[in-house]
């Protein structure tokens, strides 16, 4: 067994810029999006598979815990994308002066920031009022289907009502 | 006298026999990472856009719904593709970095791999299922 050698100081001395913290963060948010995609696969199988569980998810998803770890996959992903691209543009050879290094980088960390608080204003106030301009419906989770609103309840929070018509899903489903 | 017959030997006989030098290969590692972040570009954004759009699914119906379309069907699967791709890449290259422990590197780098062929294998099964069920509706 070697003797460890003794390394020159890194951390502790080399002061945090926009680069080279950028860089790490590339890294880290790979990580954390690989650790993602055991979400995607459960989501996928789980919908395909086994609806119970597909429904044990969504509400998982939807606490607290399950938010703030979706807000900061979703950070994760608009991050990596941006900077991505910043990469795919050195790759090329362009953007490697100190000025535009800075300016692109202080881009992408906008850009993350208002893609991801736009994604998410978006999906949890407009992409209901906007279902309907779609075409499809939604569904409430089991708790709270309601046959009727309940005639005390303003109109504009009544949840909508359920049109689906009966799906042949469950003859579908493996026993 | 061709001139083959004095070209120079640029490594010794051992360093050959035991594999040493250039290695002459890995740059097919740094395109597919590139293409396959370049193919990521529309397909991540049109994945992105969709969940937000149907705010998740609520029910499996509502996923087996949205992939009756092929092309849903088929951006759903080149983007599962390219992702695991991509990311098996990816932590090859961040294993690579951090790991330097011989049976533990190899052990995760072939691990990695193992696990990026079952999670695409599973989800190309899923996005089969889901696409071939018959709900009754259609987006």
């Amino acid at each position: 067994m070697t003797h460890p050698r003794p390394l020159s100081p890194h951390l502790s001395i080399y002061r945090w810029l926009i680069t080279n913290t950028l860089s790490i963060l590339h890294r880290i948010t790979g990580v954390a999006l690989c650790v993602g995609t055991v979400l995607l696969v459960a989501w996928l199988v789980t919908a395909a598979y086994y609806p119970a569980q597909y429904l044990t998810l969504q509400e998982c998803m939807g606490s607290m815990l399950g938010r703030l770890m979706l807000v900061g996959w979703t950070f994760a992903f608009y991050y990596h994308l941006c900077n991505g691209i910043r990469h795919l543009f050195w790759d090329m050879g362009k953007g490697f002066e100190l000025g535009t290094v800075n300016v692109t980088g202080a881009a992408v960390i906008i850009a993350t920031i208002g893609l991801t608080a736009f994604s998410w204003v978006y999906a949890t106030q407009f992409a209901y009022q906007h279902a309907d301009l779609m075409g499809h419906h939604m569904q409430h989770s089991p708790e709270n289907i309601h046959a009727m609103p309940d005639e005390d309840m303003p109109i504009d929070s009544r949840p909508m009502e359920l049109e689906m018509p009966p799906s042949n899903y469950d003859r579908n489903v493996i026993q | 006298m061709s001139k083959s017959d004095n070209k120079q030997e640029y490594q010794t006989k051992l360093r050959k026999a035991k594999g040493l030098g250039a290695a002459g290969h890995g740059v097919e590692h740094w395109w597919v990472q590139r293409v396959t972040a370049v193919a990521l570009i529309p397909l991540t954004i049109w994945f992105v856009v969709s969940l937000i759009g149907a705010v998740m699914f609520p029910t499996p119906e509502m996923v087996a719904a949205w992939l009756v379309s092929p092309f849903n069907a088929i951006a759903l699967a080149l983007f599962v593709v390219a992702l695991f791709a991509h990311a098996v890449l990816g932590l090859q290259v961040v294993i690579e970095d951090y790991i330097h422990c011989e049976y533990a590197k190899y052990f995760m780098l072939v691990s990695i791999k193992f696990i990026a062929y079952i999670f695409a294998g599973a989800c190309l099964l899923s996005i089969m299922r889901l696409h071939f069920i018959d709900t009754g509706y259609a987006f």
